[in-house]
């Protein structure tokens, strides 16, 4: 009886949290199955939640926050992939492209993320409020996230008052209108103009005004400030605008922040590069990185769980092992056969070793990304950055200890070290103790303005006079110091070490992959996937430094190159099991037919 | 599973000898004077179990005995021992490994090519199986691995076995098979190398046995 009312309270529960959960699902959440989609017609909302009508007078920016909130959970939405960096509860994951605080004069670059992974410093750790860091990386930032954190500086919460929080900029990814411009989006982001930036790049709406010149004093009911012009034609008779809406991005609208650019190639010749092999196959990004409304996007990893699991590599083309239904070849990718390649080679090597990027060489060319060279900007905003200067493919261990296709640049920047640990010095700081060395107007060399040892041991100097304690300086691979009468020293240290990041994209086709020329493509003794030498990028003077790609790997170089030397005598080898293994088998096939007969004469010789 | 069923095969092989040479020693003598374990550590180290013969091409095959019996003790430790101390087969021991697996391989060839005839089967050994199997209880040796025969089981199991052993590696290296196949090939290269090493060391305890049995 106690069981049974115990059932009958926990049925009467459950439905109840369910309605609950589903008066709380809004409109948009949800997905009745029917694969037309919705068109989205749309009230829109300034980000007090007031319908924006054509008729007003002074027209504010619509808000994604309470527009694209009215049919769906933003606050589901904004811990997603794309906005959760500054949360501390959310899982790392494996290391990405970090933003990058780059500075000519302090010659600082810089990896910047909240999620702390390995090689990076969180924002904080350098200085940068929340503020700072939209400032900083506006121009190619998705909004949410350190976007809508509140300022706590007095002066910052005065312009963020001005400018508004960064709000997730959903058209940015969902709004499928050739109109739709973040080129625009980061122009606004430029101007400090937050929360006008999803509107100006909509298309739907005309931005004036700059909101990083306007005064502290500014006041928005006397001062003119900024002004929003919606388009003719963009609202309806009933005030409804409409936005062509896709739930899936295009792929156009993620390579805004996720392209990258072979500098090897060169602007005319941009024309002959290949898209991914996946793209050239008819796939779009997000047929494999997918979200549901968390907004949890596949990153492709293979240590992925759940439904996402299928969604690496490995998991579509190969299926997972024991699962209940074969899920190999999922949407047509074809089931590799890696035709005379030993197993090792898939526990030694993630797929992208052999896939990803473009063939190594044996100087691994530089990279740009639209990310962290702001690439993709147009008009008077456009820039033109070389640095960081990005080294790919590099061969390097992941965290899995497997051996993949990486980015790579080297960390330049001032720092304050305590024992082992180094923390960075904020750039005005850096300026304010040695502004004056720093400063002075120099011929840039291979895009740095150089810097002589001597004006390092001078800035070190300089602050250490400032700082309490010991002023270091990382650039290309080492750490510099003041030894005893003040002389510059150079050491390794783990935090000289270069920020990687694992290069995914592009995937050459199966026959332009490694090893389809059989295992000199990378067993030889001067083969680039080892033996290529990295730049040791720095704007320090000196000769160029170069670092052979077998060092960055952890691998010792004399047994990679004695190994390599073996595959000389790989067709010996082959040759003399093939002969000895023939002999062998024509010896027992000779004394077996041998035995035969005499088993043969033998029972014969039983019948008679 | 591969490294348990080593583990436990190698224990199982070499616990066997050692059972079967106290339930069965090798003659009457005291098994453990100083006489006899030098006599018998003459015999590993010269390999005097094999005839002693002048001609060239007996010298040949003993130093193709030697240099292949060498190459056993390498490839077995450079393929098991880091297997079984839990770890893989990796690194300067590949490369080892690797080298030495042709010149063992080509010895097996030359040994199986050159003692063939030797190791035919015969009406003989029947017929010493039958003797043994008759004076089993008054001579003390085992009659299924005293009699002639028994060496000669082992010669012919471990050319067949060699076989497997060797060419799952060499066609690993041609573009036949893919990541399946190779791992099949894989497969059969351990499991088949397992049951090469458990035979001969069988098979050399039954012919040091024998020599051994030849003194009395």
């Amino acid at each position: 009886m106690l069981n049974r009312i115990r059932s009958i309270i926990g049925i009467t529960s459950l439905i109840a949290i369910t309605a609950v959960a589903q008066e709380n699902k809004l409109l948009g959440d949800g997905n009745d199955g029917n694969r037309s989609g919705p068109v989205h017609l749309l009230q829109l909302m300034d980000e007090n939640g007031k319908p924006i009508r054509a008729a007003d007078k002074d027209a504010k920016p619509f808000s994604t926050k309470q527009t694209c909130g009215q049919c769906h959970d933003y606050e589901t939405i904004s811990q997603g992939w794309h906005f959760n960096a500054c949360r501390q509860d959310v899982p790392a994951g494996r290391n990405g492209q970090a933003w990058v605080l780059s500075d000519a004069k302090t010659r600082t670059q810089l990896p910047v993320s909240g999620r702390g992974w390995q090689g990076t410093f969180k924002p904080e750790q350098v200085g940068l409020t929340a503020w700072d860091f939209v400032v900083a990386f506006g121009s190619h930032f998705p909004g949410g996230g350190y976007g809508e954190i509140a300022a706590t500086n007095p002066e910052q919460t005065i312009r963020q008052t001005i400018s508004g929080k960064v709000e997730i900029n959903c058209l940015a990814c969902h709004h499928a209108d050739p109109h739709q411009d973040q080129s625009l989006a980061a122009m606004q982001m430029a101007r400090q103009n937050y929360r006008w930036a999803s509107a100006a790049s909509s298309g739907k709406a005309v931005i004036n005004g700059v909101a990083s010149e306007l005064s502290s004093y500014f006041d928005p009911e006397f001062d003119e400030g900024i002004k929003t012009t919606y388009k003719d034609g963009s609202f309806d008779k009933d005030n409804m605008v409409f936005f062509d809406i896709v739930g899936k991005p295009r792929d156009r609208q993620c390579s805004f922040c996720h392209s990258s650019q072979n500098m090897s190639v060169g602007e005319p010749n941009e024309w002959t590069r290949d898209k991914d092999v996946h793209s050239a196959a008819g796939l779009s990004c997000t047929d494999c990185h997918r979200n549901g409304v968390n907004h949890q996007i596949a990153r492709g990893n293979e240590d992925a769980v759940g439904d996402a699991e299928t969604l690496s590599c490995k998991g579509c083309h190969f299926g997972i092992a024991g699962s209940s239904a074969p899920q190999a070849g999922r949407l047509g990718s074809p089931i590799p056969r890696h035709a005379g390649i030993p197993t090792i080679h898939f526990e030694k090597l993630t797929c992208t070793a052999c896939h990803s990027g473009i063939f190594p060489d044996k100087a691994p060319g530089r990279w740009r990304t639209a990310q962290i060279h702001k690439l993709g900007l147009h008009g008077k905003h456009k820039q033109d950055l070389q640095l960081p200067h990005l080294y790919a493919p590099i061969m390097l261990k992941e965290a899995d200890g497997r051996i993949g296709a990486n980015y790579l640049f080297w960390p330049a920047f001032w720092a304050t070290m305590e024992g082992d640990a180094v923390t960075p010095i904020p750039l005005a700081k850096v300026l304010t103790a040695a502004g004056s060395i720093l400063s002075a107007e120099v011929e840039r060399k291979d895009n740095w303005r150089p810097l002589t040892e001597k004006q390092v041991a001078e800035v070190l100097g300089l602050l250490s006079q400032q700082q309490g304690s010991k002023p270091v300086y990382i650039a290309g691979g080492k750490l510099y110091q003041l030894g005893s009468k003040n002389a510059l020293q150079s050491s390794a240290h783990p935090a000289a070490g270069a920020y990687a990041w694992p290069m995914a994209h592009d995937v050459r086709p199966a026959g332009q992959s490694l090893g389809v020329r059989k295992c000199v493509d990378c067993h030889t003794t001067d083969s680039p996937f080892f033996f290529a030498g990295v730049e040791l990028d720095s704007p320090i003077q000196g000769g160029k430094q170069i670092v052979e790609m077998v060092k960055l790997q952890g691998i010792d170089r004399f047994y990679m190159w004695a190994f390599n030397a073996s595959f000389i005598f790989r067709p010996m080898l082959k040759w003399v099991v093939f002969s000895a293994c023939g002999l062998i088998g024509l010896v027992l096939l000779i004394y077996g037919l041998k035995a035969i007969v005499v088993i043969s004469n033998a029972c014969s010789e039983e019948t008679k | 599973m591969f490294q348990t069923v080593s583990l436990l095969a190698f224990a199982a092989i070499l616990g066997g000898i050692l059972l079967h040479s106290l339930v069965f020693p090798c003659g009457y003598k005291p098994r453990f004077t100083f006489g006899a374990v030098l006599r018998k550590g003459v015999h590993l180290l010269t390999l005097l179990f094999l005839e002693q013969s002048r001609g060239w091409p007996a010298r040949f095959r003993k130093l193709a005995l030697m240099l292949g019996l060498l190459c056993f003790l390498v490839l077995g430790l450079t393929g098991f021992l880091p297997l079984l101390l839990g770890g893989r087969l990796g690194g300067y021991w590949l490369m080892l490994h690797a080298t030495v697996a042709p010149v063992f391989i080509a010895c097996i060839a030359f040994v199986v090519v050159s003692g063939a005839q030797q190791y035919q089967f015969c009406k003989q050994d029947s017929n010493q199986f039958i003797d043994l199997w008759k004076t089993r209880k008054t001579q003390g040796a085992c009659c299924l691995t005293d009699f002639s025969g028994a060496s000669k089981v082992g010669f012919w199991l471990l050319a067949a076995l060699s076989l497997p052993v060797a060419l799952s590696m060499a066609i690993s290296m041609t573009p036949l098979f893919g990541t399946r196949g190779q791992e099949f090939l894989f497969d059969v290269h351990r499991w088949s190398a397992l049951a090469f090493a458990l035979v001969a060391l069988w098979t050399i305890y039954l012919v040091i046995r024998s020599e051994i049995r030849k003194d009395l």
